[in-house]
């Protein structure tokens, strides 16, 4: 069952309106292209596509933002130790021979985590590329399907670049 | 038998959000209609403390005799939470938007809609009643087995005293900033617009969390046309209030909405409308905003007559304020009486 609430129906005076109104715009694109105010070249600027960065998990896959994730290393991981009674001093002793091994953990680190950053780089730019050459060959599949088709053939909705 | 009591569940609930302001409007016409209504959330922004319970608590809190609504809009662990709860369950189907939308973007975005899309046909058969936002949003539920299905559009109200004081050609665009909305069409709009308005801008408000590509693409494209528009994000109510006040007329180039809040939000408040035909866009604004083609001449022509014809104006601000009667809290209310009423309400 399905509650009887309906949307609006479109009234005629309101839809012969916007019809005029309409017809009004359109009228008035033409005469500024006629004029010159929209030129081929702000015409041809408008229809650019939308440039996109892409977002590169799409062709690096589902352990992309786990990479993404675990790129930095850091030298200051949690201490914990959860035995009884001697887990306070595991902890502090753990405290100490990190303080005493920072000048030799951190530097260390730092590169590890600025290397991983880099592969990290790389493997994005690689992803991106990949993206930019499927949507290309779709591009190119659809164009050619279309070139099959009856050209009289209509479209269906807006569909995303 | 008579329902006492019919809560809610949803996977977050933040200030701003669509969905969560949806829910807490829902809570209120619950408890007006002498139900016990609560909101129970996956996780709960720290702002709003006291207005949800966790999830788990729903088995504790909900008795098989109760209403439990679950907002589907994502692909979350909270619905198995509330499939484990006996209750008279409802489904409020929030129509996320078709993946292909994300494309590039984001793709645990659509990884989390395909699930969401995948799994509707077995999640419905767990649900008694089906609610969605529009009629566009109902009919894609068609093929689907539930006792009931309604149309529960949300409520909008304009603040007390409100008054606009609209600036000169200042275009106004509200909405999450995602690809679906096709912001792009406005900016492109706006270049056009300004061939012949100079001093034409837009303001673009709207939240672009977990779309920085996107974004970015828009900051680029905005600069590159000079189309006068700035890209504000998330803003505060008050300023979302301002935005509404003195905007000369709201653009919506939207090519899918599951409703389009935004666009009652501008109606309520008076606000002239220039929107798309697609999906609950034309649904919402029918009878209310000039809705036009994708062409961005066509709608910088629209704008411009907007602008410049004060008769345009009023006459589009007038059919806002009449087309924002649809969306009152007294129609929601009916609109939930009479979707509950078979399970008996109070009084």
């Amino acid at each position: 069952m399905i509650a009887p609430m309906s949307p609006p129906a479109p009234d005629g005076d309101l839809a012969a309106l916007d019809a005029s109104l309409l017809a009004r715009a359109q009228a008035g694109v033409a005469d500024k292209k006629a004029r010159g105010i929209y030129g081929p070249a702000f015409v041809a600027l408008l229809e650019e596509p939308l440039e996109i960065r892409p977002d590169p998990a799409f062709a690096a896959g589902p352990a992309w933002p786990e990479a993404v994730r675990t790129a930095p290393v850091s030298p200051d991981a949690p201490i914990v130790s959860t035995r009884p009674l001697i887990g306070p001093i595991l902890r502090a002793l753990k405290s100490l021979v990190r303080r005493s091994l920072r000048w030799y953990l951190a530097p260390v680190t730092a590169q590890v985590s600025s290397h991983n950053q880099a592969v990290i780089d790389v493997l994005a730019e690689h992803s991106r590329e990949l993206i930019e050459l499927r949507r290309e060959v779709n591009r190119l599949r659809r164009e050619a399907a279309r070139q099959a088709e009856d050209p009289a053939r209509g479209g269906g909705g807006p569909r995303p670049e | 038998m008579t329902l006492r009591a019919a809560h809610q569940a949803l996977p977050a609930l933040s200030p701003g959000d669509g969905i969560g302001n949806y829910a807490l409007r829902l809570r209120q016409v619950l408890r007006e209609l002498g139900l016990r209504s609560e909101i129970f959330a996956g996780s709960l922004h720290p702002s709003l403390r006291g207005e949800a319970l966790p999830v788990e608590e729903l088995a504790r809190r909900v008795a098989p005799e109760d209403a439990l609504l679950y907002h589907y809009g994502v692909a979350s662990p909270e619905l198995n939470t509330v499939l484990a709860t006996r209750a008279h369950r409802v489904l409020v189907y929030q129509n996320p938007t078709p993946p292909e939308w994300f494309e590039l973007v984001s793709a645990s975005n659509a990884e989390r809609v395909r699930g969401v899309i995948k799994d509707l046909p077995r999640v419905a058969a767990d649900f008694e009643v089906a609610i969605t936002l529009s009629h566009f949003s109902l009919r894609a539920l068609d093929g689907l087995a539930f006792a009931r299905r309604a149309v529960w559009a949300p409520a909008v109200e304009a603040p007390v005293g409100w008054r606009r004081t609209p600036e000169p050609q200042l275009v106004l665009g509200v909405g999450r900033i995602v690809p679906n909305k096709r912001w792009e069409l406005l900016i492109r709009a706006m270049a056009a617009l300004r061939r012949t308005h100079p001093e034409a801008r837009c303001e673009l408000l709207g939240n672009p969390e977990e779309m920085g590509l996107y974004a970015d693409a828009l900051a680029r494209l905005a600069l590159r046309l000079d189309s006068g528009t700035t890209l504000r994000g998330k803003v505060p109510d008050a300023e979302l209030e301002r935005a509404y006040r003195t905007c000369t007329v709201m653009a919506y180039p939207s090519a899918h909405e599951g409703f389009g809040v935004p666009l009652a939000e501008a109606m309520v408040r008076g606000v002239p409308i220039v929107a798309s035909r697609h999906t609950a866009v034309a649904e919402v604004a029918e009878g209310a905003g000039l809705l036009c083609s994708d062409d961005p001449l066509e709608i910088a022509e629209v704008l411009g007559m907007v602008i410049d014809d004060h008769a345009v104006r009023d006459a589009l601000a007038a059919r806002s304020l009449r087309r924002a009667a649809a969306f009152s809290p007294a129609v929601l209310a009916a609109a939930v009486r009479d979707t509950l009423a078979p399970w008996g309400l109070p009084g």
